[in-house]
């Protein structure tokens, strides 16, 4: 729910806070498109955490697990995650709120965090050489989350929020850590927007996760020829394809296909995408 | 040698024949000699009946490996190389060196295809297409005939089809050379014939290629050569061999099955196989069983093996099934 206003989650007090710069609640039609499309359904149980945390959108005969306060924080995410795993659940779906399922420890092995040894930390040195070179004077630059996006920037000597979308025209800043409103409000002012993101954890979301603050909206009208992927080789390796999930099936579609994802000097490789 | 059951390099288990161990034993009194053009000719023209071309397209070398390095050498400077991803790592670690760009198309999982629309769009400008078919580590074949004729008539593009693996799939594309000057395919007497050691590849090439090889000469080593040409006259060993080890490779698919691996189907004398257990190429070593780990290219749990002996492949059952057991008891008492 926070991150189209830029915010990390919404647990506690941010809860309020993304309200008050208008997010809406994007868990009930998230959760009613999921479950849309469960063939069989009848022949598994439905753990639901209680509340606005699922009960609230599941079939009536699901099993609530858990109980919460009025306030739900992220600690009510673990435990209650645990005790479904307890209570023999097999496949754990976190629906909206991606943060806390991608603290490390709930990450599954072979889903981690961007990973820092010597190898990776000079291919992404490399890659953000060569994009800094091909980045145009006059366009707007949106920088999204990542430590290779931020490489890009740190090789440019201009600052760069680790989890935040940045804005930067001719190698300089002009936005920092920005909402969706203040992206669409950048974007007025310059003729080219170009949009600059790397695969978002183990799973390789490119939008979806992690990177609310570009919506719909804000991708489509920076098209798909403004998008510039980037990521070192080492972690597409890991990767079976690139996802997309912006919650708008229909643009969806647009980004399945291939994606050039540039890794190096010259260099791409071709991913699929899927949504 | 190495004392472990040697299963990473794609290698034949099998030694070479009597025969071809001679041949190469009784050229060494004349290694003080450059080898005669007579035994070089000789060779093409065994590789050419083999290979159902002329001689003429036939260009010889020290290991296949080493004639793609060429290629990308003589034609990757002005051009873009596209590969498939993954693929055999030396080509890719040259082309990256040498080639104006490079491009790689991932291959799409879980079946390891090559989607035909990434490759032929990426061809609007002067490019050099290498491909392994079938491809290494996936041992899956990646294109079909009318995917080569698209590519060939594409304009100012290059195809070298590495065949390293044609005896355990089949399929070559060797009868298009001859009307094609755009393309090559790389090929080797390191696997099924079992002479890695010998280090003999070849081309079946098309002019282009022919051209930019015509001033280099290959003075292959004797014992090499004569140990080759052997081979070639007597090629029945080799079609034994390749079906014993195609036999092998599909027990050992069910076997491994059987454990709770995936294996991924194969046109070649290795298996591709995915298991739970990241380390797993580590533990097998532990256990005196070598096999390629290939987690760099694909992810945690994927490992490369050679289908060896069924001796070398029930020690590779065994260690497996040990290190198996043993992650069951763990998960039984975390």
């Amino acid at each position: 729910m926070g991150g189209s206003v830029g915010l990390k989650g919404t647990d506690g007090q941010l809860w309020k806070r993304a309200v008050e710069l208008g997010a809406g609640p994007v868990t009930p039609e998230r959760t009613r498109e999921f479950l849309g499309r469960i063939r069989n359904r009848n022949r598994f149980d439905l753990l639901v955490a209680p509340g606005r945390m699922g009960e609230l959108y599941a079939p009536k005969s699901s099993q609530v697990v858990g109980k919460t306060g009025e306030k739900t924080t992220a600690e009510d995410t673990k435990r209650i995650a645990r005790e479904m795993v307890s209570r023999g659940a097999a496949l754990l779906i976190f629906v909206g709120g991606d943060g806390t399922p991608r603290a490390p420890s709930f990450l599954q092995r072979g889903k981690e965090c961007s990973r820092s040894d010597a190898a990776s930390l000079e291919s992404k040195e490399v890659l953000a050489a060569f994009v800094a070179r091909s980045m145009k004077r006059g366009s707007l630059y949106l920088l999204g989350p990542g430590t290779t996006v931020k490489a890009i920037a740190d090789s440019m000597g201009v600052p760069k929020t680790l989890l935040g979308v940045d804005a930067m025209v001719g190698g300089r800043p002009v936005g920092v850590d920005l909402n969706e409103k203040g992206i669409l409000k950048l974007m007025d002012s310059y003729e080219v927007t170009k949009l600059i993101v790397t695969p978002i954890g183990g799973n390789g979301f490119l939008f979806g996760r992690g990177n609310r603050q570009f919506t719909p909206e804000v991708l489509r009208r920076v098209g798909r020829e403004g998008i510039t992927v980037v990521a070192t080789r080492d972690k597409l390796q890991r990767l079976e394809a690139l996802r997309v999930d912006t919650g708008d099936f229909a643009l969806d579609q647009t980004f399945s296909d291939y994606i050039g994802v540039i890794v190096g000097d010259n260099e791409r490789i071709k991913m699929e995408v899927r949504c | 040698m190495s004392e472990g059951i040697e299963l990473d390099l794609n290698e034949m288990p099998y030694p070479p024949p009597e025969n071809v161990i001679q041949a190469a034993r009784d050229s060494l009194e004349y290694l003080n000699r450059y080898t005669e053009l007579s035994a070089i000719r000789r060779i093409r023209e065994l590789l050419a009946d083999y290979a159902g071309v002329a001689a003429e397209q036939i260009v010889i070398g020290p290991g296949s490996d080493l004639l793609l390095r060429e290629i990308v050498l003589c034609f990757a400077a002005g051009r873009k190389a596209v590969m498939a991803s993954p693929t055999f790592l030396p080509t890719v670690q040259v082309a990256r060196r040498f080639a104006a760009q490079l491009v790689s198309i991932r291959l799409s999982q879980p079946e390891f295809s090559l989607a035909k629309e990434p490759l032929l769009e990426e061809l609007t400008e002067p490019s050099l297409v290498i491909i392994d078919n079938p491809n290494n580590p996936t041992g899956r074949l990646l294109l079909d005939r009318e995917t080569v004729e698209n590519i060939l008539d594409m304009p100012d593009t290059l195809l070298v089809v590495d065949e390293a693996y044609f005896e355990f799939s089949g399929l070559t594309f060797a009868e298009l050379v001859a009307e094609h000057a755009n393309l090559a395919l790389a090929r080797t007497l390191d696997k099924a014939f079992g002479l890695a050691g010998a280090r003999i590849g070849y081309l079946i090439a098309g002019q282009t290629f022919l051209d930019a090889f015509s001033t280099s000469f290959a003075f292959l080593p004797q014992p090499s050569l004569q140990a080759a040409t052997e081979a070639l006259l007597h090629p029945g060993y080799m079609w034994k061999n390749v079906q014993s080890i195609m036999h092998e490779r599909e027990r050992l698919c069910r076997e491994l099955e059987i454990l709770g691996a995936v294996v991924f189907q194969s046109s070649t004398n290795f298996l591709l196989v995915r298991s739970k257990t990241p380390s797993l190429a580590d533990e097998l070593r532990d256990r005196g069983v070598l096999v390629m780990d290939v987690s760099n290219q694909l992810g945690p749990g994927f490992i490369r093996l050679a289908v060896g002996t069924p001796e070398d492949n029930d020690a590779f059952i065994r260690a497996y099934r040990s290190i198996m057991e043993r992650k069951g008891q763990e998960t039984i008492y975390e």
